[in-house]
């Protein structure tokens, strides 16, 4: 009955594509490293689930393949929905004080040390309160004075929150020590290398709830894209799925950003690149750059651990550097086009 | 038969602007024009009835209900509204007027049914948009937009449908074009259409009834004949005009009056007290 719309077809394949590439993605993440194991092999040694080859993809491989899937995912994720809710293709999940407000929570944790003194699982605690912190000032400033939100005020307000946050982490340092500051800094550059796997498969989880809940309002924001009005116009309660998609998109966020640090660039590549290929129709948009995040998470990681191997280079700068370059080449493609 | 009753209606925005006491009835399948100078409460007014403003209880009234009762959904099944201007979004102008069905989505519904495609076909063939149907809606120029929009608010199957100065940035004939097709859609669905517009003469040419607007509260109403006269025109826009009879339709035109050619009949501070 549906098939007679061409687009359903489109949609299937492009997700099935995609599907595919997270698939080939995760088996080169799986396959390259200080220990070069084929493709074949990975598939016996899972079965065999023996060895010192097992023991390196059961250990530190899958859940870092994993946790780059689910972070990628969720940061995408993130920045398609605040784009598609505030209808400003140059936020982020970052402009919204949540990475400020992480990495605050993380910084005064490392300064007072209580991830030594308490438990290593301070630090993502303290940067998930941090952005925890954040999301609520920016959404109870923006909507307690007239019960009707307003996004300008909202992007504003989120805008400050991470200045404020990010003078209030300068000042933590310059007033620690210099292996703390180093601690701040690396943590702020951010690092798939969690060794955590409760922390991983709790971030997973999150990032496919966050798709979850996202789909249950994909009828809002494809009217939102008419703007807000026109959307309430068409019966649409603009205010309270603004609020929805604004939270699950900062949550995922937040729990990204307090399991691996900064990752920038994602939430907002991503979503552009995905949306000039497949179009604004959040019905597949939403999945598609959850999975576009996701490969490109996982290619980028795999870069930044063999181009300096041994060493690693912070994920943060690949992200950059790929994601600007990407996106600057597909922006003149399309001038050219037009 | 009247749609609508509006009834001492004292709605607007908080601690700002308030309509005083506003009272008329619009009738069924009638086309009527609310005109008024700029700040005159206009638009308040059909902000109340579309949704965009909280409505007071028991000031407007559809079908004989209070609309304040309305839920959002009840209410897009009833009233659509086109605007000036459309978001230039990037999607077909297919896509564009399927929107309109969105009121009457189940819950939990993923996809547009064969009877919503039929009835996006139907009203893109009405307003003439169907062979632009697969263009992006970005791409058509401004009165293309605004038959879209025209078409997504009909897709809507309104009784009512309110029109925001659908005219004001469009050429002369875009201009007849898309008031002759509203003028059509009261006859031929007996669709009730309340449209706020500046061109006096457009007003007059088109609308079945006129409500005047002054600082909020309404001045006058009643067919143009009886409130397109320069008497009326000047003691609310205070600005100097003549009226004459269109030698066509015999509507009342109104010609404005320049310092270039016209001698003042009266002296120009008369206007500025």
């Amino acid at each position: 009955m549906f098939l007679k719309d061409s687009r359903l077809l489109t949609w299937l394949v492009t997700i099935l594509v995609l599907i595919a590439m997270v698939l080939c993605a995760a088996l080169l993440s799986l396959s390259v490293g200080d220990m070069d194991i084929s493709v074949p092999d990975i598939l016996r040694y899972l079965r065999l689930k023996e060895g010192l080859e097992f023991a390196v993809l059961d250990n530190i491989r899958i859940p870092r393949t994993i946790l780059a899937f689910s972070v990628g995912g969720a940061l995408s994720l993130a920045g398609t929905l605040l784009q598609g809710v505030y209808r400003n293709p140059l936020v982020e999940p970052y402009t919204m004080g949540i990475s400020g407000g992480a990495a605050l929570g993380v910084a005064i944790c490392i300064v007072l040390e209580l991830h030594f003194k308490v438990s290593s699982l301070m630090l993502p605690l303290s940067g998930f309160f941090g952005a925890f912190v954040s999301i609520f000032l920016v959404y109870r400033l923006s909507s307690k004075r007239n019960k009707n939100l307003n996004i300008n005020r909202m992007l504003l307000i989120g805008v400050m929150i991470s200045f404020i946050a990010s003078s209030a982490m300068l000042f933590f340092m310059s007033v620690t020590t210099a292996e703390n500051i180093q601690s701040i800094v690396f943590w702020i550059m951010g690092s798939l290398n969690e060794p955590n796997k409760f922390l991983i498969y709790t971030s997973l989880f999150f990032s496919v709830l966050g798709l979850a809940v996202s789909y249950l309002y994909v009828v809002p924001l494809n009217a939102l894209r008419l703007g807000e009005v026109r959307a309430k116009h068409l019966g649409v309660k603009t205010d309270r799925s603004i609020k929805v998609v604004f939270i699950t998109a900062s949550v995922i966020t937040g729990i990204s950003v307090s399991v691996s640090g900064v990752i920038g660039f994602v939430g907002l590549i991503i979503p552009h690149l995905v949306r000039s290929i497949i179009g604004t129709d959040y019905r597949v948009l939403l999945l598609a750059s959850f999975l576009g995040g996701g490969i490109f998470l996982i290619m980028s990681d795999i870069l930044a651990r063999t181009i300096i191997a041994p060493n690693e280079l912070p994920i943060g700068v690949i992200t950059g550097m790929l994601g600007g370059v990407v996106f600057i080449t597909a922006l003149s493609k399309k001038l050219k086009s037009d | 038969m009247h749609l609508v009753e509006v009834k001492n209606a004292n709605y607007g925005y908080a601690h700002a602007f308030q309509l005083v006491d506003v009272s008329f009835r619009v009738m069924e399948g009638m086309l009527t024009g609310i005109i008024g100078p700029n700040g005159s409460g206009k638009s308040t007014l059909l902000k109340g009835i579309s949704g965009e403003l909280a409505l007071p209880e028991n000031q407007v009234f559809l079908k004989g209900k209070d609309l304040a009762g309305f839920t959002d959904t009840e209410r897009a099944k009833e009233i659509a509204v086109v605007t000036q201007f459309s978001e230039p979004i990037d999607i077909s102008v297919e896509e564009y007027v399927l929107m309109g069905r969105i009121p009457y989505r189940k819950k939990y519904q993923f996809f547009e049914t064969e009877r919503d495609y039929e009835i996006a076909q139907k009203y893109m063939k009405l307003t003439g948009i169907y062979p632009l149907r697969a263009k992006k809606f970005s791409k058509l120029s401004g009165g293309e937009q605004q038959l879209a929009s025209i078409a997504k608010a009909l897709t809507q199957e309104p009784s009512l449908l309110l029109l925001d100065e659908p005219t004001s940035h469009l050429d002369i004939s875009h201009q007849v074009q898309i008031l002759n097709l509203i003028h059509q859609l009261t006859q031929a669905p007996g669709l009730t259409v309340i449209m706020v517009i500046h061109d006096l003469n457009l007003a007059s040419e088109y609308c079945d009834y006129l409500i005047l607007m002054r600082s909020g509260a309404l001045y006058r109403q009643g067919t143009p004949n009886e409130i397109l006269n320069f008497k009326n025109i000047e003691d609310v826009y205070k600005t100097e005009v003549l009226t004459q009879e269109n030698p066509r339709s015999k509507n009342p035109a109104v010609f404005l009056v320049s310092n270039k050619t016209g001698q003042a009949r009266r002296p120009a501070r008369f206007y500025l007290s």
